[in-house]
């Protein structure tokens, strides 16, 4: 490969990174010297005269090509970095079917995962894979040389990640080509001992959010505080009581009264029941396809004759859409706290859905 | 208009080759072979605008309303514009001449613009920016005054070869109807539709403000002229020669933003199958009748609303309408325009010149 290839290369790996963050990931590659790991630590966490990021990555690409490092050191590299920035990345969430009865139970050994999905995806493709841990998930990124250009393997289009948490249902999945996914998916069926894998309709950006969705399908919403355990009190423990914290925002002067104070706790309770008190996954987009019948006749009398049902597509987007949704309710937007729409993406562990009226199909939230 | 004979022949010829136009200092006394090789006999060769027949005749394609009505819209669809007000243009000529100086005078606008400091002859030959002004009338066949086209090429050669696209297009588009009074020193053309970098956006504009004495400002639309947009062209039909998959996408989309109080939700997208918008609008439009009622626009909208609301009780009036999408166009709130059919393009642009039209009548007051 020509250096100048390898430089743009790492120049894109490591631009996902911050500057205080290259140091540490150069120390844990460990592929430099204990000399120049020094150095950009150094570089990188200098705190009175700060050091451009990108000389620093400069100066790694430079160690790089002087060290004449190879693809897969590369592709380590890679992997590194996209852990620390998974939110660069697209995820879409796969259901594994038939897994053994057992499966929960037995002991998961990454080794032999990765040595089974080595083999098994070499029949298919020269690749390349490497292996880390985030928590408890296992990463797996998978180069696969596709093209004839040996540098081709390298553009982003052609490299997989899979997360996957054992003893879960659920593989997370980047993927660009689609084309590649279905010899690769049959690689990690025979790898993880199920009969086949599905899409579900769950895609994101945040990767520990999707994680949280289909991990912990019945413990969303109002259910999520079992599960960070703020049921429980132990009496031990002195937590502040609601009344204090009512005493603190009493108001001195006690003609002063807020007229709305039933509705706000109504409003509030309502809102607690149905979100729970915890933060929201954060989805990006969340869309509904829907085929019902059209609601809308007060206004267009004309259309109750209608027998067709009223097609669109209703799509809501945001940064996080779900805490946006909390915050339509206070705000006076919405009429109720959580319609029930909204509730299947949180009891469903989806993102898009077709909805469609029962009587025309018998089809709801498929 | 020009409506005396020579000048009259002199704007057709302009219509024809409108990159011809600002032709500037042809040396004529050399006469030059199509090789470019100097011919040294006393024979020249017969001057281009009198050459009657062949690929180089300028007078043979002079039929310019042998455009199909429909296709005369086809440089300006399918194309993102900006969308600009302009108050009356003082001291603006539709005259060959006339619209030769002023390309002259912007091109080296232009170029002093480009290279400030340093001093530009206005007879110069401009190589770095190219402005070419030319009449349009075919695009508004009923109207009295024709439509400009201002185009900005990088090069005069580009201009003329016409070989690449402009780097920069403007439009401008007639009035809606004859005004009364005493216009003899104004020219009015209401709407500017603009394509290109910002740069050159801002620096046309403040010649054309100094050099006619006008305001040219933004067009933006607030959420019930884009209501209005929506109920008027849901039942427009997509072109037909539009493949299958174009077919899907060419729904009646509403995009509606959220106050900046909410901070997870940005935006909410609602599009509308076709036939199912079509269908709506029928119901609550006067069958047979050409004319949009206020009333039918509001129960068009407060139908959707009441839909939405049953399905997600959400009020969608209390977000705001940014962009709308139909088959005829698809409109943002900022000033930006996309008309995608051809044959709704010149209804498109007629309620758009009205609107323009009203946004100046209500400053003036």
């Amino acid at each position: 490969m020509v250096s100048s290839d390898i430089k743009g290369i790492l120049r894109k790996v490591l631009c996902v990174l911050k500057r205080e963050e290259l140091g540490e990931v150069v120390k844990k590659w460990g592929v430099f010297g204990e000399e120049s790991i020094r150095e950009v630590t150094h570089l990188a966490n200098s705190v009175g005269r700060t050091v451009p990021r990108k000389s620093i990555t400069e100066k790694i690409v430079q160690e790089c090509v002087k060290q004449k490092i190879s693809n897969k050191q590369i592709s380590e590299l890679d992997l590194l970095c996209s852990i620390r920035h998974p939110e660069k990345k697209k995820w879409c969430v796969y259901e594994l079917k038939g897994l053994s009865e057992d499966h929960s139970k037995k002991a998961f050994d990454p080794q032999v995962y990765f040595d089974k999905f080595t083999k098994h995806i070499s029949v298919y493709f020269k690749h390349d894979l490497c292996m880390d841990k985030r928590g408890e998930a296992i990463w797996l990124r998978i180069g696969i040389y596709d093209s004839g250009k040996d540098s081709a393997y390298f553009f982003s289009s052609n490299t997989i990640y899979v997360v996957y948490y054992p003893h879960s249902r659920h593989l997370i999945v980047s993927v660009r080509k689609k084309g590649l996914m279905q010899f690769v998916m049959q690689a990690l069926i025979l790898s993880l001992g199920c009969t086949s894998c599905k899409e579900t309709k769950l895609t994101g950006y945040h990767l520990d959010s999707l994680a949280d969705l289909t991990l912990n399908p019945a413990s969303q919403g109002w259910f999520s505080k079992f599960r960070h355990n703020q049921v429980d009190t132990n009496p031990l423990v002195k937590t502040q009581t609601r009344k204090r914290r009512g005493d603190s925002l009493d108001l001195e002067d006690k003609s002063l009264i807020s007229e709305n104070v039933e509705d706000e706790e109504k409003c509030q309770k309502d809102l607690d029941s149905s979100f729970g008190t915890n933060k929201q996954p954060k989805l990006e987009r969340i869309v509904y396809e829907m085929e019902n019948k059209f609601r809308g006749t007060r206004a267009a009398p004309r259309m109750a004759t209608r027998q067709e049902p009223f097609r669109c597509v209703v799509k809501f987007e945001g940064p996080n859409v779900l805490e946006g949704l909390r915050q339509l309710h206070p705000s006076g937007i919405s009429s109720t706290a959580l319609p029930y729409l909204f509730e299947q993406v949180l009891s469903t562990g989806k993102n898009h859905f077709r909805i469609y009226d029962k009587s025309s199909r018998d089809r709801t939230g498929s | 208009m020009a409506s005396a004979g020579p000048a009259a022949h002199r704007t057709r010829v302009q219509v024809i080759s409108p990159e011809r136009t600002p032709g500037l200092q042809r040396p004529a006394s050399v006469p030059r072979s199509f090789t470019g090789r100097r011919l040294h006999t006393p024979y020249l060769k017969t001057p281009q605008s009198r050459i009657l027949h062949g690929r180089r005749s300028r007078l043979t394609r002079t039929p310019s309303s042998a455009h199909p009505t429909n296709q005369r819209f086809s440089k300006l669809t399918n194309k993102t514009w900006h969308t600009y007000y302009v108050s009356p243009l003082y001291a603006f000529s539709n005259e060959a001449a006339s619209l030769k100086r002023c390309s002259r005078q912007l091109s080296s606008h232009l170029q002093a613009e480009s290279q400030k400091g340093v001093g530009v002859m206005v007879e110069d030959q401009v190589t770095s920016k190219y402005a070419v002004f030319s009449l349009r009338p075919e695009l508004f066949p009923d109207s009295d005054v024709p439509a400009v086209e201002l185009s900005i090429y990088a090069s005069k050669s580009q201009a003329i070869s016409a070989s690449s696209p402009p780097a920069w297009t403007s439009i401008f588009c007639p009035p809606s109807s004859p005004v009364m009074g005493d216009d003899k020193h104004f020219s009015r053309l209401p709407l500017m539709l603009i394509k290109g970098a910002i740069g050159t956006t801002n620096c046309v504009l403040q010649w054309l403000q100094v050099q006619f004495d006008c305001c040219v400002r933004k067009l933006t639309f607030n959420p019930m002229a884009l209501s209005w947009m929506v109920s008027m062209w849901a039942e427009s039909l997509p072109d037909k020669k539009k493949n299958s998959d174009g077919d899907k996408k060419c729904g009646v989309e509403l995009v509606y933003h959220l106050p900046k109080e909410i901070s997870g939700l940005n935006k909410v997208t609602m599009t509308i199958d076709s036939r199912d918008a079509r269908a709506l609008w029928e119901s609550v439009h006067e069958e047979d009748s050409d004319e949009v009622e206020e009333d039918e626009v509001v129960s068009f909208m407060k139908a959707l609303g009441q839909h939405f609301h049953a399905c997600f009780h959400i009020h969608l009036d209390a977000l705001y309408l940014k962009t709308i999408g139909t088959a005829a166009a698809f409109v943002g709130a900022e000033g930006r325009l996309k008309m995608l059919s051809l044959g709704e393009a010149s209804g498109v642009l007629q309620h758009l010149v009205e609107l323009a039209e009203e946004k100046m009548a209500s400053l003036d007051v």
